[in-house]
Order: structure tokens, then sequence, then C-alpha cells
């Protein structure tokens, strides 16, 4: 997978190979030092925008990811006045990124949400796996026919720190994006993982391409230096998960819309899993549809 | 089908034929695979990105034209053969379900090969189509807020080179314009897929 001689700009059988089994692929060495720093310097600029998430918010309790500290986080870097936001924007079409993602996600691939800067310091909690073939998420599912792979969520994770063998971070159940059968709750945990989650070891440069329907988390962090992630959230064309700026009904038909029963408006909202709790579900006997409570 | 929260993605939408109009090359299939509409099974339950939804106003007998499909399409893993497509040589495949006035058919658009044939009746043919996606599916309905000015706030996107903006549009069915479709040259150059 890491020939020399090979373009790193061409998906090889062996990649292809690889992402379909795991669901997820590293490909290494991508960053040079100055590309690592261009985007470390920028973010550290941008330090005092860091969100510290509370102790036990990510965990869920699980005596296996607990943490003295909450997950560390960053947005916004796209929009950041120049010159910091080059080196995101450069990232977000490398061509490396639009080699694999024309391949495993279709052409026509779009971001759906992030940047987000995922750090931690030594002690920081980790995050309940989530993520499973089972039940089945259309929203980010994976299909593979006729020698093609159609995974429409894939995450990019840009490595801006070395993530050694036992220091904790990105954890995954490897194969997972085509289990059939439900998670068990000691895997989610991690208390008793069977021995199926995998904490793959990256160097700063590298970059992570893993598939959202596996199941996936992280692990407490134990190393001395901090962790920083960069992870780009991208779908297939026709898929949603965050739902944009015109969600709702009237956003997006203007106010005729308001005349119809609530029962007609929820037909009306836009695309998108991550509305807050704000789509009305419809129910039906039958006989009588309404909206649930 | 779709899924709790499924929703609207356009339509409705008046089909309206006389005697002579002519049918609609079939369309859709199983291969290759279309996220946006695809059929999956898996353990008792469905899930159909794309339903369409057609109230019948008035009845299509057997062999008078209107909706035809391939039973079984949507699960197809081979192509289509052109034949099949036209209609020429439908190799027994397709089917043109007898329908009354006041009868609803559901049917998988996109993910099942269907179409139209010739209307061949002295009454109307009159179906209104509702067509529906799963909660993140999404077809031609959303093209009107997809462009990344739209859908994205300014800063996010403002100055963005072509090959940067291609990745930011918002959610729909793959579009004709190429301002979507990137490619990458071997030397690691990356650019509109023109």
């Amino acid at each position: 997978m890491n020939d020399p001689n090979r373009s790193l700009y061409t998906v090889s059988e062996e990649e292809k190979y690889c992402f379909d089994l795991r669901g997820y692929l590293i490909v290494s060495n991508v960053l040079c030092p100055d590309e690592i720093e261009a985007c470390n310097a920028a973010l550290d600029h941008f330090s005092d925008k860091i969100q510290t998430l509370e102790a036990g918010s990510l965990s869920g309790g699980s005596s296996a990811l607990t943490g003295s500290f909450g997950r560390r986080q960053l947005t916004g870097m796209l929009g950041w006045p120049t010159p910091y936001r080059k080196p995101f924007r450069q990232l977000l079409v490398h061509p490396v990124v639009v080699s694999r993602l024309n391949e495993f996600s279709g052409k026509g691939f779009r971001l759906d949400h992030g940047p987000l800067l995922i750090k931690a310091i030594k002690g920081t909690e980790g995050h309940r796996l989530h993520g499973a073939g089972e039940p089945f998420s259309p929203v980010v599912a994976y299909h593979q026919q006729n020698s093609k792979i159609y995974c429409r969520g894939i995450t990019v994770a840009w490595q801006l720190a070395d993530c050694g063998a036992g220091d904790g971070g990105f954890a995954i159940v490897p194969g997972s994006h085509k289990s059939n059968e439900p998670t068990p709750n000691e895997v989610r945990s991690v208390e008793d993982h069977l021995g199926l989650v995998e904490q793959p070891e990256m160097k700063a440069g590298d970059v992570l391409f893993f598939a959202e329907t596996a199941t996936h988390g992280t692990l407490p962090w134990t190393a001395d230096h901090e962790r920083r992630s960069l992870l780009y959230k991208y779908t297939s064309r026709g898929t949603a998960r965050a739902v944009g700026k015109y969600f709702t009904p009237e956003s997006r038909h203007g106010d005729w819309i308001n005349e119809l029963p609530r029962e007609q408006q929820a037909l009306f909202y836009g695309p998108g899993v991550h509305h807050g709790g704000q789509l009305p579900i419809l129910e039906s006997d039958g006989e009588t549809t309404w909206v649930a409570d | 089908m779709c899924g709790k929260g499924f929703r609207l993605d356009h339509g409705p939408q008046f089909n309206n034929a006389v005697k002579g109009t002519a049918g609609l090359t079939l369309h859709g299939s199983g291969d290759p695979h279309k996220p946006y509409v695809a059929y999956h099974h898996q353990n008792r339950g469905f899930h159909c990105a794309g339903v369409t939804v057609t109230w019948n106003l008035s009845t299509a007998p057997a062999g008078g034209g209107g909706f035809a499909c391939v039973p079984g399409s949507h699960k197809s893993k081979f192509a289509m053969p052109k034949e099949v497509r036209n209609c020429d040589d439908d190799m027994g495949v397709v089917v043109q379900p007898e329908i009354h006035a006041g009868d609803i058919l559901f049917f998988m658009d996109g993910a099942q090969t269907h179409g139209t044939h010739p209307w061949r009746n002295d009454h109307q043919r009159r179906s209104v189509l509702f067509k529906y996606a799963s909660r993140t599916a999404n077809r031609g309905g959303s093209r009107p807020y997809y462009k990344p000015e739209t859908y994205w706030d300014e800063e996010i996107v403002s100055g963005m080179t072509p090959e940067e903006r291609a990745v930011m549009f918002g959610p729909a069915s793959p579009p004709k314009t190429q301002e979507v479709y990137l490619t990458v040259d071997p030397d690691g150059t990356v650019h509109l897929d023109n």
C-alpha cells in the first residue's frame, strides 16, 4: 500500500480491497512538515475559540473510556480570514482526497460538514463507539456492487500529530460497516470489546479515510503530547447528514406553506438528520394521520 | 418503505395523455447502483430511498398503455439491455399493470426500471405523481437550494476556487453541470472534470 513508486494520486487495487474489507484506509506521508506546521500555526492562532466539552459527555459512563478531561474542538476554518483559511481549503480538495472519494463515494461527492479539529491532552476521555451496519442507516450506508464501492458517508481525518500504538485516539471495529447484527453494548463501551476494537497507529501527515457506518469512536488519550486530528465529513452527491440553511418548510417554499396543516407541512422539510429534534414525524393508523408528540 | 421522516422531494406532477401519445423510454435500474434512489432490505426492514406515489384519476386497462415497469429490476445487478429500455424486444419482462381510476400505485423510482407505453385508449390518461424520498436522500427537488453560495454561509465559500467550490454544493441527485465533478491528473493536479 505504501509502494514508493506508486503515485499518491491514484487508487490502487490494494487500497480498494483494504477499504472494502476493513471500512478504513490510511494513506501515509501525505503532508510534509511545512504543511503540518501551517495547519498547526493557524489553529494555534485561533486557540481562544477552542471549545472544551464537559468530561463525561462523550464517554457515556464507560469505565474503559472515562477520563479527567473533556474533548477540545474547533470549527469554522474554511471561513477564517486569509491567510489562516488557506491550508484548510487546500486539504478540502487535496488530490489524495479527490482521488479516493471519487472511487469510494462517487464523482460529485460533497462536504457535508466540518472541518472539525479534535484535540486532546493526556487524560482526555474517550468517545463511546457509534455507527454500525445494523440497524441499517441510509445516510451513511455502505454498498459494493460489480467492483464499485458506494460509500455514502466518509470522514477524512488529517493527522496533525503522531498517534502511536496505545496512545488512544481513533478506534474502529474493522469490517463492522458490513455487519448485519447489532453491536453488543460492551463493544460500544469498550468494556469488553471481544478483541474487535483496533486503534490504528498514525503519524503526523498521514490521512485516514473511514466509513461513517463502521463502528468507531475514540479511546482515552494517554500520550504526553496533544492529539490533533482534523476531520472533514464528506457524503456522496445525493446524501445529506447536516440540514443546511434551508431546512424548514417556510424557508424552502415561502409563506404559503403555513396555510397547510402540520401533517402536510411535515413533508416539506429539507433533507438531513442533524435537525436537533425539530423534525415532525408522521404517524398513521390507516384512517388518520397525525404528528407524533 | 422509506422510513419515518420521509419527505416530498418534488411534485406533484400531472401526467396527461391522449390517444396516440408516445411512450417514454424505460429508465432506472439496479445497476449501476444509485445511492439517492437505492433499495435495500435487511433484517425484515425496507429501506427505499425513492418512492413515487401515483394517484390514478382515470383507468389504464390491460394493453392500453401508460405506466410500465420491469418487476424485480430494483434488485438487478446487471445492466439493462438496450432492447428492454426501448421496448423493441422486451424479453417478456416488461409489465403494464392494469390500474383503475381511484387506485394508487407505489413504485421505486430510479432503482426500478420503469417508463410509459404509448397511450391507446379513447379516454385521457390522468395520473398525479408525488415523488417521495427517505429522510436523507435527495433527487432534483433540492437543486433550488444547492448552490454553494445558497447552501453555506457567505464567509465559508467566499473566494473559493472552482475546485474548492465543487465540493460545497448541497445535496441533490447528480446534475448535468460540470461544476460539481472533480478529477485528478497523475501529477496531482485537481480540476473540474469537463
